[in-house]
């Protein structure tokens, strides 16, 4: 029942995502993103979308100078690189958290505004493919917590049924250092396999759930057809990286998809033949250079 | 190395005109080449039997013998073989020679009668020939392969060699035979079993053959190397004879002890071009014979390691070790004359660039890490030198370059992480931290903040930049192309400004630091060849903003991704948790990893009271005088109008000037307590003891550090009057100077405390270069004393007053360094110092006749700019002391260590050699020069660029708070930031200055300097004029009206020559003081201190960006999965 969806993003990219929603195993977030870093030169065909940077990395909306830093003196000039690479940094730690079945990317328009895309697996919400964005406030990561909107809202008590928003409420009171978005994204998920009804924001989900579980299942399933029927829908955001699906087409994705599985992370500068082989002779456990010294004959 | 690639065999017939081979009948079908060779055969075989009877040989039988022979071997060679029989594709000739072993007659014919020097060049050849262009293999029948044999062992003796007129002939023939060998694996078999039933433990001739000729020069070297390289690959399957080679051949040690010989041929002096040499690059080499001959053979040891088998492999590898880097390579890092000292270094460094095999790169490793020369570990060795005055600092950044650039783990564990191990540095509460990532900018912030106001050139205000269009948004029409608004880098970018400092010594190693590389494409724009006129160059001057940023970022980014990937098979994270900060050994104490302290414990070690003293003082002369290490050969003669310092021998050299290791963030003792300021103070002792607490002070010292210091100053004091001040020697890296100022100065140099720090750095390095002169000069002035004499020749009693002033006076031009408290360990250029030094030297002898009045001089005093004192990241009082007062548990661990054995466990946190050095020498970046913090700021850069939480929060994490002791880098950044404002201050067109010391950067960053010679000043000019400096009376007189206005003007009227910008600014410089008179030699040393403090203006603003963007981008780099295995 589950057709093999692929994803693509529009503007004829490839993208290096593919999914298969029912392996549960371990998949990475934002798995084409190799490395969202500034400066890339150019975004040929062929590479990964990244956040363009051909200019000074400038947040879209931000309309009074966001960080507090910029305030102060000359290198006030630097604060949009701050900002900038605060969300990196976020975006960095998703990446290293491998959340399952998440996946996000920032929009090629503001480092503000990420899009990304959550599987569910199992639970009432199987087989759920949701769309959402993310939201982050200009005075990040000083203001409040970043809102998650699902682009078609589903039938979820933490989910406006009308607006799509969800999720925020799990974080009364953002806290830099301490909050990071990958949590938002976690209980994003979270909450899809662990129904709560407190403090709904679709007050009727709540209280089916509550009362009427059958009916409230039912409902799910409808939403959730209704979302995956919208699946192939351009996206909602006119954006070189929105996320949007495409049905399988070997031509442009059976590429993609090895190209994903073969990738292999390499440094920028790598292929100068340089002797970078990471030497080391430390006996792992020991702090004494050339403690190694299993094979004399080394290779 | 593309040694592989040449072991293609060279295809048969590539020399055939060499060899006039009769007209060959390639044609002919096989039956009638076989019909004529028989015919000929007849013809020998008559006269082979005639020798058989007769005893004399006649001429004409040779010739005919040889006629014959060539048409024979030229039939067999030109013969195919024969096809359709799959079985024995043997031709019919061939078939003959084997069935009537006809070679083997021919040869033993000619053993018999005798070889002459010319038949045997002739068979040798007609060998070479046959083997050479054979269509068959003929070595694999024992009928050729044999006689091939018993030629040889008859033409040379495999002990004596062979004669020289063959030697060309023998290695091209054994190199065919090599080749072929190559083609055909079971030769090397055959070979190896014919040779042992014949000649016993040098059965594989052919190979022992061609070891002589390893490290011959020429084409001949290179042919017998390929042919030896062609036996290792053949071999490197095959154990036995792998045990052979191993065992029973030469191949080895006259590998490895042939290095040393060839080193003990390498220049001992590099003749340096320019004054930013610090490297030998391919170019440099490639023109010095003995250099090109080496390089030749470590390429050749590096290919065998690379193709040979392991048991040849490791032999090679102990013989390298053992037989060339221990009894060579470390005597050679330890000679004592400075250029040896470069020129060692130098070597190393391009070594360590020109090896690429792993094994042996670690045998290299291995020796710089373990081997201990005079007990001290090279690396310590090397680590010291770093912070000399002269170019062997550069040499020695450039080395530490190069081996940063490995990415390995044993030696940055020996290096640096040790020291951060246990995390003594951090506050308990801070551990955590270490593994923090810098989320939001703060410590990018920190380090931007640091750029000093008067380097910021009037950004474009913030409301403008709104207006710019330069943000995501505006490129969304058009994502596919560069955006047309991306601003020009306006700030040079490490590439840019560094751009000469790449060195590609290695030939085969692109240099692998990814900020210096060629220029990526961004950068084409910005390197476009440019008139220094152009109005491109306008706009660092006018639009200094953020766009450079983005290359640091780059380049930063690059960087760390380079490095992280290189470290991914690491053993550990060395992230603060593994290895357990608990479980980490305690790293060296600091004295005991530093050389000179190391040799001083060994004199302490003897004796630990002042009791013993006279005893062991004059012992530890003896040994010192005779010692082949550095030692304090250094005699000072102190008569009454005169100082001179006289290296005893000209050992000693740089430790002696190399500035104090430890800042006082260990405030342990110096280390370089060593020559000159070493002998210095030695005979300061008679000076009284409160001028001696100047230099510290402040410093309340306890009655241990008293305990202390007095043996530290057993050394020191070794042959002079004991009795005198212990406490004097309070530990300051300046001691020697302290003592040098207070000898002269007395006690009334209370007041001016503050001032003689800064000074005193000065004079805590003393150029190498002065020793020279120095030398000379007192030579000329006085008669050097006996060391007895001097210690009891009291300071110059009848002119205290105007010494006094005088000191004073040169302690007047101290304010205009801004003061801090880690000050002791600046040093300034040799220049500066020298001039400094002869001035000293000359007013005390003109005092008598001139006499100034010492109102002025406090009064230009009181004009000189109070220091800052409050800045809060750096206050230097406070710093002072806090360092002292951890003085006392320093020295308990480090100094005294060796009389102590068991003492208590480091408690004070050091942060290991390596730092304390690239701080102390970051500290005095107003000093040093471009080259110089071009090159630091390099290696810093590329430290900073490991991912290891340790480090990384060590060095960028600007929120850490680390222990009180602990100096970290945002602390020196701040001291240096408040120098460069407070001489900014000093000097009102330091902007105007700056922008041209920055044009001239930018423009060198695109000029391609090996085409343009002329724009490079030699260093041998700088030199001479540091030689020819004499500074005359009126000279002297004028340097007291040293002042900012004085200096302006001397930097106004070198900078002016820039203004075409068709000179560069160091010619300019240099040739204003070319004319030689003295008040162009007086502008020329302010001129240089102006120069250097302008240029590190611009060197520590880009270098702080530099460090902002690496923060930065390791708070968003991504680690990289350790390699399963083989990772191509």
């Amino acid at each position: 029942m589950n057709p093999f969806w692929s994803m693509s993003t529009n503007a004829g990219r490839k993208v290096n995502y593919g999914s298969a929603p029912r392996s549960d195993g371990e998949e990475q977030v934002g798995q084409g993103e190799q490395k969202s870093s500034p400066a890339r030169p150019s975004f040929g065909k062929k590479q990964l979308p990244s956040i363009p940077k051909n200019a000074v990395p400038i947040t879209k909306a931000a309309s009074p100078a966001p960080s507090t830093q910029s305030a102060n003196g000359t290198h006030a000039s630097y604060g949009p690189f701050y900002l900038e690479y605060s969300l990196l940094a976020e975006f960095t730690l998703v990446i290293k958290q491998k959340l399952p079945g998440i996946y996000v990317q920032p929009s090629y328009r503001s480092a503000l505004m990420w899009f990304g895309v959550i599987f569910i697996r199992h639970g009432l919400y199987q087989d759920g493919v949701f769309k959402f964005t993310v939201y982050i406030p200009d005075n990040y990561p000083d203001g409040d917590c970043p809102r998650v909107v699902f682009d078609t809202p589903v039938f979820h008590p933490l989910v406006d049924p009308v607006s799509g928003a969800g999720v925020r409420r799990a974080f009364t009171k953002w806290r830099r250092n301490h909050n990071h978005i990958w949590q938002v994204l976690m209980y994003a998920r979270t909450v899809f396999y662990k129904i709560n009804t407190m403090d709904p924001l679709n007050p009727e989900a709540a209280v089916l759930y509550d009362k009427d579980i059958q009916l409230f299942k039912s409902k799910v399933v409808d939403s959730v057809k209704l979302c995956n029927s919208h699946l192939f829908d351009q996206p909602k955001i006119d954006d070189p990286y929105a996320i949007s699906f495409s049905p399988w087409n070997p031509a442009v994705h059976e590429e993609a998809k090895e190209k994903m599985f073969a990738h292999k992370r390499r440094p920028e500068d790598y292929n100068k033949g340089l002797p970078v082989s990471g030497l080391s002779w430390v006996k792992p456990g020991s702090t004494q250079p050339f403690s190694k010294e299993d094979n004399p004959l080394q290779t | 190395m593309s040694w592989l690639s040449r072991l293609n065999p060279r295809g048969p017939g590539t020399r055939t005109g060499r060899h006039a081979a009769p007209t060959s009948p390639c044609t002919a079908d096989p039956e009638t080449c076989l019909m004529v060779f028989e015919n000929h055969w007849r013809q020998v075989s008559r006269v082979l039997k005639q020798r058989e009877s007769s005893v004399g040989g006649y001429a004409d039988d040779l010739t005919a013998v040889r006629n014959h022979t060539d048409q024979m071997l030229c039939l067999l060679a030109e013969e195919r073989p024969a096809g359709g029989d799959i079985d024995s594709p043997v031709g019919p000739i061939l078939k003959m020679v084997v069935a009537e072993n006809i070679l083997d007659e021919l040869v033993q014919w000619h053993v018999r009668r005798g070889l002459d020097p010319d038949s045997q060049l002739e068979l040798l050849k007609l060998f070479e020939m046959l083997i050479g262009q054979s269509h068959q293999p003929l070595l694999l029948h024992s009928a050729v392969l044999q006689p091939l044999l018993n030629l040889l062992g008859a033409c040379v003796d495999p002990q004596l060699g062979s004669p020289p007129a063959l030697e060309s002939s023998l290695v091209l023939l054994l190199n065919q035979v090599c080749v072929c060998m190559a083609k055909e694996t079971a030769v090397l078999e055959l070979i190896f079993r014919c040779g042992l039933v014949q000649q016993g433990p040098t059965n594989l001739l052919i190979f022992s053959l061609l070891v002589p000729f390893i490290h011959r020069d020429g084409s001949l070297g290179q042919q017998a190397r390929d042919a030896l390289l062609l036996v290792m690959a053949t071999s490197a399957s095959n154990h036995s004879v792998a045990r052979h080679i191993a065992e029973n051949s030469y191949f080895c040690p006259v590998l490895a002890t042939g290095l040393s010989a060839l080193y003990s041929s390498l220049p001992r002096k590099i003749e340096v071009r320019g004054d930013d040499w610090h490297a030998l690059r391919r170019e440099d080499w490639m023109a010095v014979s003995s250099l090109v001959l080496f390089m030749n053979s470590l390429e050749f040891c590096n290919a065998v390691v690379q193709v040979a088998h392991p048991l040849v492999r490791c032999q090679l590898l102990d013989y390298l070790h053992n037989g060339f880097l221990v009894p060579v390579m470390g005597p050679a890092l330890h000679k004592s004359s400075v250029d040896e000292m470069i020129a060692s270094t130098a070597y190393l460094d391009l070594f360590l660039r020109s090896i690429t095999e792993t094994s042996l790169l670690k045998t290299f490793l291995r020796f710089i890490l373990l081997h201990r020369h005079d007990n001290d570990t090279i690396l310590d060795t090397l680590l010291t030198r770093i912070s000399s005055n002269s170019r062997l600092c550069m040499v020695s950044l450039s080395l530490f370059k190069t081996l940063l650039s490995l990415n390995c783990e044993d030696l940055m564990l020996q290096l640096v992480l040790r020291y951060l191990l246990p995390c003594t540095h951090v506050m308990l509460s801070q551990r955590r931290a270490v593994r923090e990532t810098d989320l939001y900018g703060k410590s990018a912030d920190k380090f931007l903040s640091l750029i000093p106001e008067c380097c910021r050139i009037t950004p474009a205000p913030s409301s403008e930049r709104d207006d710019e269009p330069a943000f995501w948004g505006k490129v969304l029409g058009s994502p596919t192309s560069e955006s047309p608004v991306h601003p020009r880098p306006s700030t040079p970018s490490r590439l840019a400004l560094f751009i000469r400092q790449q060195s590609s010594g290695g030939q085969a190693i692109p240099p692998s630091s990814g900020s210096e590389n060629a220029p990526s494409s961004p950068r084409g724009s910005v390197s476009s060849p440019l008139s220094p006129d152009s109005p491109v160059h306008q706009l660092p001057d006018t639009s200094e903003g953020e766009t450079g940023y983005l290359e640091y970022l780059r380049d930063a980014r690059k960087g760390i991704e380079l490095c992280s990937w290189a470290c991914r098979d690491w053993s550990a994270p060395y992230d603060g948790e593994n290895p357990s900060p608990n479980s980490a050994p305690p790293p060296p104490p600091p004295p005991t990893s530093h050389p000179s302290l190391n040799m001083v414990q060994e004199h302490f070690s003897i004796m630990d009271r002042p009791q013993q003293r006279g005893a062991v003082v004059a012992a530890a002369r003896a040994e010192w005088s005779s010692s082949d290490r550095d030692s304090g050969e250094w005699d000072v003669t102190i008569s009454k109008n005169c100082i001179s310092l006289t290296p005893r021998s000209k050992k000693r050299s740089l430790l002696s000037s190399s500035i104090p290791l430890q800042s006082s963030s260990s405030a342990s003792v110096s280390t370089e307590m060593t020559g000159a300021v070493e002998t210095v103070s030695q005979h300061s002792h008679s000076a009284p003891h409160t001028a001696l607490y100047n230099g510290m002070g402040q410093v309340e010292l306890t009655d241990s550090v008293d305990e202390k210091m007095e043996v530290k100053k057993v050394k020191r004091d070794s042959d002079v009057n004991n009795s005198m001040v212990e406490s004097g020697m309070n530990g300051s890296m300046g001691i020697g100077s302290v003592d040098y100022n207070d000898f002269h100065v007395g006690s009334t140099m209370k007041s001016s405390q503050v001032q003689v720090k800064p000074h005193l750095q000065h004079q805590t390095s003393v150029p190498t270069s002065t020793q020279e002169c120095l030398e000379s000069e007192s030579q000329r002035l006085s008669p050097v004393p006996a060391l007895t004499e001097t210690s009891t020749v009291p300071c110059d009693s009848r002119g205290p007053e105007s010494v006094e002033r005088l000191i004073e006076e040169l302690l007047e031009r101290a304010p205009s360094e801004p003061l801090t408290g880690d000050s002791k360990c600046q040093g300034i250029s040799i220049e500066a110092f020298h001039q400094e030094l002869r001035e000293l030297e000359e007013r005390v002898r003109e005092r008598r006749v001139l006499s100034r009045s010492s109102e002025e001089s406090s009064r230009e005093y009181r004009t000189a700019p109070t220091p800052s004192l409050t800045d809060e990241d750096c206050l230097p009082v406070e710093i002072e002391q806090r360092s002292s007062e951890t003085k006392p548990e320093s020295y308990a661990t480090g100094v005294f260590s060796p009389a102590r054995p068991l003492g208590p466990p480091l408690a004070q946190p050091y942060t290991g050699p390596f730092i304390t050095v690239l701080f102390s020498k970051l500290e005095s970046m107003m000093q040093n020069s471009l080259y110089v913090n071009i090159l630091l700021t390099g290696v810093v850069f590329q430290l900073a660029c490991y991912p290891q939480p340790l480090l990384r929060s060590f060095l960028l994490n600007t929120n850490m708070v680390f222990q009180p002791s602990v100096k970290s880098l945002i602390q020196v950044l701040g001291s240096v930031k408040n120098r460069i404002e407070a001489f900014a201050a000093t000097h009102e067109d330091f902007p105007a200055m700056l922008r041209k010391a920055r044009r001239f950067l930018v423009a060198r960053g695109k000029l391609d300097w090996s085409d343009s010679p002329i724009g490079v000043p030699t260093l041998r000019r700088s030199d001479s004029l540091i030689k020819s400096r004499k500074p005359s009376l009126g000279d002297l007189i004028l340097r007291h009206t040293n002042s900012p206005t004085r200096a302006r003007h001397a930097a106004q009227l070198a900078l002016a020559h820039v203004r075409d910008g068709g000179q560069s600014l160091h010619s300019a410089l240099f040739r204003g003081g070319a004319a030689g008179g003295a008040s162009g030699l007086e502008k020329q040393a302010e001129a240089l201190r102006v120069k250097n403090a302008v240029y590190c203006a611009v060197i520590f603003s880009e270098f702080l960006k530099e460090l902002a963007a690496l923060a930065q981008e390791h708070s968003v780099a991504l680690p990289f999965p350790p390699s399963q295995g083989a990772e191509e």
